[in-house]
């Protein structure tokens, strides 16, 4: 469970990226964070995990633990997938997950069975032993995923993890959402792509300006276009994007 | 015309690679001058021992009527240093910049495109020529009391002299990575080129000037024109050489200005070449070189693999990995820390057999009179002027560069991770301190007790300034980087590093000097200092452990 209470940020003076914004997403919940490029996504997410300082005020909890005053027992809780997957690209992809394995204190069975369980299922278990620079983008983007899936977090953070993948692994991606929820666990991801959120979540919140205009089911977002033209215009941008 | 095209091309390369010194245009002007100013000062310190140098040479030979020698060898060192220069700049600004990629798919011809990154070196090389070159010739014109003309063809020479290495080291590089495919192993031929072209300059040194110790004036002079029968030789394969020197040295300007001719004729042709080879072969090379790394497939073998460790071990070893594997970042921080000890030593050993055994014998005499305390401190600092050279907790939140953020959200506190940081700096100096005892051992063979203060002192004083120094690293880290070099070279906090390592030498010096004066028993000034160092070092860890929310702030 994340709870976001009146969080603001701005770089620089006078602008913000992100306007006081309030968020909650519940266990066994697949929430997707849309919105246009620039509209706060990100530094959002970046908040949530503690990369980036929120401006005084408000707060953000997760599993109950505050990333501001618990940041140790709040980062235990949950795993993030950042928009760059370009991380340590001199290490080899086995060297990476055990490093990752080592701070999350994976014992070594447990540890073997998860990387060979997922990176076979992402297609990358032949490439472990290559340093990460010679990886695709996707891949690297798999191997990433598969970091942060090592000890099953109860939180999933993920910033636009579909970008990059192909058709199959993006399938993948999206059916271990669906197990991870159906555990009682949450995910909150970031997209572009409308479809995704409208097959995937089970509710959606769009972000424009740094301020949510919108949190609700998909059903529910039909609805409220209907009566808010504004909000029906940045749909249309959303879906105008190509997959 | 195309004129237009490649000199906005070359801005965007510069700006690129000078990106540096222009960011973080938040944190005031001020400030930012500031330290402007520390470079500038830096550079005409550089260029001052440099003046001071020339003059010297210029003087012993001017003594036995040699003084154009120096030119000879002003102009061989110089284009020497033009090559290794060369070498490096060339397979990174050509091959390993990001940049290329994104040029690559312009609608540029490859000689434009080549052009304006030869532009680019060649910048960088007049700023060294501007710290190097300058000052010794300006020096060698006053002490000859040349004329207007001299002066004159000097700067001409100065402009036109560093194009024909970069061309060849450039031509060169081109067929190598055009042939040998070689940008498979991007990582390994940079490190291999890297070390070579260091072991090469040494082996110079000491071709050149064997053992300088104790020599006269007239003996220097005798070493330098030994040296110069090598520039007969060179010259005959250097064209540009002696057209150059005769033109400087030309009596009429009609002389002058036919042998600046031949210079500016050999250097257009080589354009001429360099170009025509470029357009054949540079794509070819250039293509997908920076993304490196070699695709074999291997299996994963065994369990070991899996084997769980501590934390601490894991994130020191994951960033020794890091600092080993990448070429610059082992060549610019890991390297010195082995060779400059090793050169060291390696100087002191030359001295030692040679001529000046005897002078040896006499320095072991003298220690033997001389109060210990002065040799601990004196190896001290020793060790301490070694670690300025070591940039590894300078730059350890940078060379991550975009994968910063990492450190942010792993549940491993700030102040654990500080530590881990700096640990690999500490190991280099420890390294480095050894081999420093090594060298004393063999040459002064001195008590082996005094290595025990010696040694807690000089790792005291490694792990302060490691913390000071990662600390300069926390408060202007440098995220945004196109090419390692950013992080290793063309950063303003490496002066951190060197500011440091003088305030520790001055410390060492400080407290010797109390000691003599109030007459201190030695044991007690050790003891003080030690103790002074553990309870700095105790407030700073407090430092950090408190601050480390608000130290870790720029990360993201
Ligand atoms: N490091 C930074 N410094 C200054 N401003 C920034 C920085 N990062 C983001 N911003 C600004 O904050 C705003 C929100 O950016 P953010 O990255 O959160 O957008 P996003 O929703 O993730 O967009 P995208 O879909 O492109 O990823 C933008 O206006 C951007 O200009
Ligand atoms: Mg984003």
């Amino acid at each position: 469970m994340i709870k976001i209470e009146n969080i603001s940020k701005s770089y620089v003076k006078g602008k913000k990226s992100v306007d006081n914004l309030s968020l909650e997403i519940k266990d066994g919940e697949i929430f997707g964070f849309l919105g246009p490029n620039g509209a706060g996504k990100s530094t959002t997410l970046k908040m949530i995990t503690g990369i980036l300082n929120p401006d005084s005020g408000g707060n953000i909890w997760v599993d109950g633990k505050s990333i501001l005053t618990e940041p140790l027992e709040a980062k235990k809780r949950f795993g993030f997938v950042p928009d760059n997957p370009d991380m340590f690209l001199k290490l080899r992809g086995i060297e990476y997950l055990n490093f990752l394995a080592d701070i999350y204190e994976l014992s070594s069975a447990d540890r073997k069975n998860r990387i060979e369980e997922l990176t076979k299922k992402f297609e990358i278990y032949d490439v472990l032993q290559n340093q990460m620079q010679s990886y695709s983008h996707g891949m690297r983007q798999k191997i990433v995923i598969c970091g942060v899936l090592l000890n099953n977090p109860q939180n999933w953070l993920l910033d636009e993890p579909m970008t990059g993948l192909d058709p199959k692994s993006s399938f993948d991606l999206k059916e271990m959402m669906r197990v991870h929820a159906k555990e009682g666990k949450s995910v909150l991801f970031s997209t572009h792509v409308l479809e995704v959120a409208e097959k995937l979540c089970d509710r959606i919140g769009i972000i424009n300006k740094g301020k949510l205009i919108f949190v609700g089911s998909y059903t529910e977002m039909k609805e409220k276009f209907k009566e808010n033209a504004s909000l029906e215009e940045l749909f249309l941008e959303l879906t105008d994007e190509d997959k | 015309m195309k004129i237009n095209k490649i000199f906005s091309l070359t801005k965007v390369f510069l700006k690129n690679s000078f990106k540096s010194i222009g960011r973080n245009n938040a944190d005031g002007e001020k400030k930012r001058i500031g330290l402007i100013l520390l470079y500038i000062f830096s550079f005409a310190y550089l260029a001052a021992i440099m003046g001071f140098m020339s003059y010297g040479m210029i003087q012993s030979l001017a003594l036995i009527g040699q003084e154009q020698v120096f030119l000879n060898l002003f102009f061989l060192g110089l284009g020497l240093l033009f090559v290794f220069q060369s070498v490096f700049s060339c397979i990174n600004v050509f091959y390993f910049s990001k940049d290329v990629e994104m040029v690559l798919p312009l609608p540029l011809k490859p000689y434009e495109i080549i052009l304006s990154k030869l532009n680019t070196i060649l910048v960088t090389e007049y700023i060294t020529e501007i710290i190097f070159g300058f000052l010794p010739l300006m020096i060698y014109g006053i002490v000859t009391s040349a004329g207007f003309l001299y002066y004159i063809m000097s700067i001409i020479a100065l402009i036109v002299f560093p194009i024909l290495p970069l061309l060849l080291v450039s031509v060169i590089i081109m067929i190598i990575m055009s042939f040998a495919k070689i940008t498979k192993y991007k990582d390994k031929f940079q490190m291999i080129v890297g070390t070579i072209s260091i072991l090469l300059i040494i082996a110079i040194q000491f071709l050149a000037f064997g053992n300088t110790e104790e020599l006269t004036e007239a003996q220097i002079a005798e070493k330098l024109i030994q040296t110069n029968g090598m520039v007969d030789l060179i010259g005959d394969y250097v064209i540009t050489l002696k057209p150059i020197i005769q033109a400087i040295t030309a009596e009429n300007i009609v002389i002058a200005i036919i042998e600046i001719g031949k210079v500016i004729l050999f250097t257009i042709i080589g354009y001429a070449i360099t170009l025509l080879i470029g357009q054949k072969i540079y794509l070819k090379g250039a293509i997908g070189s920076s993304a490196g790394g070699s695709t074999k497939k291997k299996k994963i073998d065994g369990q070991k693999i899996y084997c769980k460790h501590i934390v601490a071990v894991s994130y020191v070893k994951k960033e020794f990995k890091i600092l080993t594997r990448n070429p610059v970042f082992f060549m610019q921080c890991v390297l010195p820390a082995i060779l400059m000890p090793v050169l060291f030593l390696a100087i002191a050993l030359a001295g030692g057999n040679g001529a000046s055994n005897e002078a040896m014998l006499s320095v072991k005499e003298i220690i033997k009179g001389v109060n210990p305390v002065i040799i601990i401190f004196i190896i001290t600092g020793i060790t301490q002027f070694l670690g300025m050279m070591i940039y590894v907790a300078t730059t350890a939140i940078s060379r991550d560069g975009q994968s910063a953020e990492f450190i942010k959200y792993i549940p491993v506190s700030f102040h654990k991770q500080f530590i881990y940081k700096i640990i690999p700096n500490i190991i280099l100096n420890i390294i480095s301190m050894l081999i420093v005892f090594i060298l004393v051992g063999i040459i002064l063979q001195i008590n082996v007790y005094l290595y025990i203060p010696i040694f807690i002192i000089g790792f005291l004083f490694a792990v302060i300034r490691s913390y000071l120094e990662l600390l300069v690293d926390l408060r202007k880290p440098k995220l945004q980087w196109d090419t390692e070099y950013a992080v290793v070279k063309q950063n303003m906090n490496l002066i951190w590093t060197m500011i440091y390592g003088m305030l520790a030498i001055g410390l060492i010096i400080a407290t010797a000097v109390i000691g003599e004066v109030f007459k201190i028993d030695a044991r007690i000034t050790i003891s003080g200092l030690i103790l002074a160092l553990c309870i700095a070092f105790y407030f700073l860890d407090y430092y950090v452990e408190k601050k480390q929310e608000i130290l870790f702030e720029k990360i993201y």
